[in-house]
């Protein structure tokens, strides 16, 4: 059994953190109160090599294997304070370009994987609709076959960088008969007739990420536009499904330390009835939680990178990992603003919007009852 | 053990409507419910590891889950030309 990283990775991480703290983090407080997409620190991710990590140097990427990518994607939760763009990003790679990845043709691959990589284009999944959230293949998106087309109809919801993206991987039902068998998976780009990008969706936290509807209305995908066979959408948005739980929250691993230094600091430094405030147990009490929460956290998180890494099942351990870091990251934050007791409900000590943004992370790629529903599929055998 | 029975206990376990407890040749797997999204991956994953088959991706469609017998034919298949 191996915890370390070698030297290599090390440097990544170095290089990542202090990246992300140096470049992503301007005018953030502004910027989220305006809710505006930051596509200039999309671009410095990609160039840094963010976006492309775990893809073949071949398609853009930099052939880095998972847990290096989730070390990485660590260290950019913890330098950078912009759960949008964190969340961006991660959804991107995840549930995009991994399902090209693996179950793209080469000719889709070549054509959108080095342009994701790049920064050229962004990513936006598009499953979920107004009336199917935790019982996804319920869609009532439809595709019809003609000739050498696919005629979509149907309503998405909550498409996670809906209004900045350029290619949407979008679902629907080929033959609703079949039931989740009866699904395909159609990369659909912008421009094409029929589709459109609706209002932004307002949210809680998150801010800079944009969330949106999208629209089809008899809209002609071309054939080659569909993402492996016919009747496997529900095996690639599984297979995306068990990307993003194993570590679209690897950035908040990161996030986590970066909380939990600053805890430790403020409290070492913040005196009340002449000493400092980490001396009272009520509080160093909290600070343990959040540590030993974050240290639980990262073992899962790197379980399940080891086990995705050597192309083990890990059906059941990316579905706790989720559950457990998504819960450990609001406790965190509540507990960081109790802490800071006022000034960490004010926008300017940057404590609260950690708050807003954890709250999505319990209900974002599966609600914590659907991972504790997938755990107990799981325990049945 | 045949495959067919082999595979009708496994998908006695698996159904997800416990009052399921009989699974005739042609029944609609998919249509009645017996297996759902979560409890596919758990079919191939037993599949594979019981009968010593690698399962292609564009092999899992319906045609060879549709059905016990679509689906014993289908391993019976893998397991000859393999």
């Amino acid at each position: 059994m191996e915890f370390g990283f070698s030297e290599e990775q090390l440097e990544l991480r170095g290089t990542i953190r202090s990246f992300a703290r140096d470049e992503l983090n301007k005018d953030l407080v502004e910027r989220e109160q305006k809710s505006i997409f930051p596509r200039e620190n999309w671009q410095k991710c990609a160039d840094l090599g963010i976006q492309g990590l775990p893809f073949p140097v071949e398609l853009g990427g930099g052939g880095a294997d998972i847990v290096t990518t989730t070390l990485a994607m660590e260290a950019l939760g913890y330098g950078c304070k912009d759960g949008g763009l964190l969340f961006g990003i991660a959804a991107q790679l995840w549930s995009v370009q991994m399902p090209i990845w693996e179950f793209g043709s080469e000719a889709q691959q070549t054509r959108y994987l080095p342009r994701l990589c790049s920064g050229e284009l962004i990513g936006a999944h598009a499953m979920t609709e107004p009336d199917s959230g935790s019982d996804a293949f319920s869609l009532r998106t439809t595709a019809e076959k003609k000739a050498d087309r696919y005629v979509l109809n149907g309503v998405k919801t909550f498409v996670t960088n809906g209004s900045a993206a350029d290619v949407f991987l979008a679902f629907a039902s080929i033959d609703r008969s079949k039931k989740f068998m009866g699904l395909s998976a159609f990369l659909v780009e912008r421009g094409t007739p029929g589709f459109r990008v609706e209002g932004e969706i307002g949210k809680m936290g998150l801010q800079t990420c944009p969330m949106v509807e999208l629209v089809f209305e008899d809209c002609e995908v071309p054939a080659e536009n569909r993402l492996g066979v016919d009747g496997r959408g529900a095996a690639i948005f599984q297979s995306s499904m068990e990307w993003e739980r194993s570590f679209i929250l690897a950035a908040c691993v990161g996030a986590m330390e970066r909380q939990l230094n600053g805890c430790v600091e403020y409290a070492k430094q913040r005196r009340q009835y002449g000493k400092p405030i980490i001396k009272f147990q009520s509080v160093a009490n909290k600070i343990v939680d959040m540590k030993v929460r974050m240290e639980a956290a990262r073992l899962l998180l790197y379980k399940t990178a080891w086990l995705k890494s050597n192309d083990e099942p890990a059906t059941a351990e990316s579905a706790i990992a989720k559950l457990y870091l998504s819960e450990s990251w609001v406790q965190s934050c509540l507990d960081a603003v109790q802490l800071y007791g006022g000034y960490g409900y004010t926008t300017e000590f940057e404590i609260e919007r950690d708050l807003r943004d954890s709250i999505a992370t319990r209900l974002y790629s599966g609600t914590s009852e659907i991972q504790r529903n997938i755990i107990a599929r799981c325990l049945e055998g | 053990m045949d495959i067919e029975s082999e595979l009708k206990t496994y998908l006695t376990q698996l159904a997800v409507d416990a009052a399921q407890d009989s699974i005739e040749p042609e029944d609609d797997l998919i249509g009645q419910g017996v297996i759902d999204s979560v409890g596919l991956i758990k079919l191939v994953e037993f599949v594979e590891q019981q009968f010593g088959i690698k399962l292609d991706d564009e092999e899992i469609v319906p045609e060879n889950f549709q059905s016990l017998r679509c689906l014993s034919e289908f391993v019976r298949r893998k397991k000859g030309a393999g």
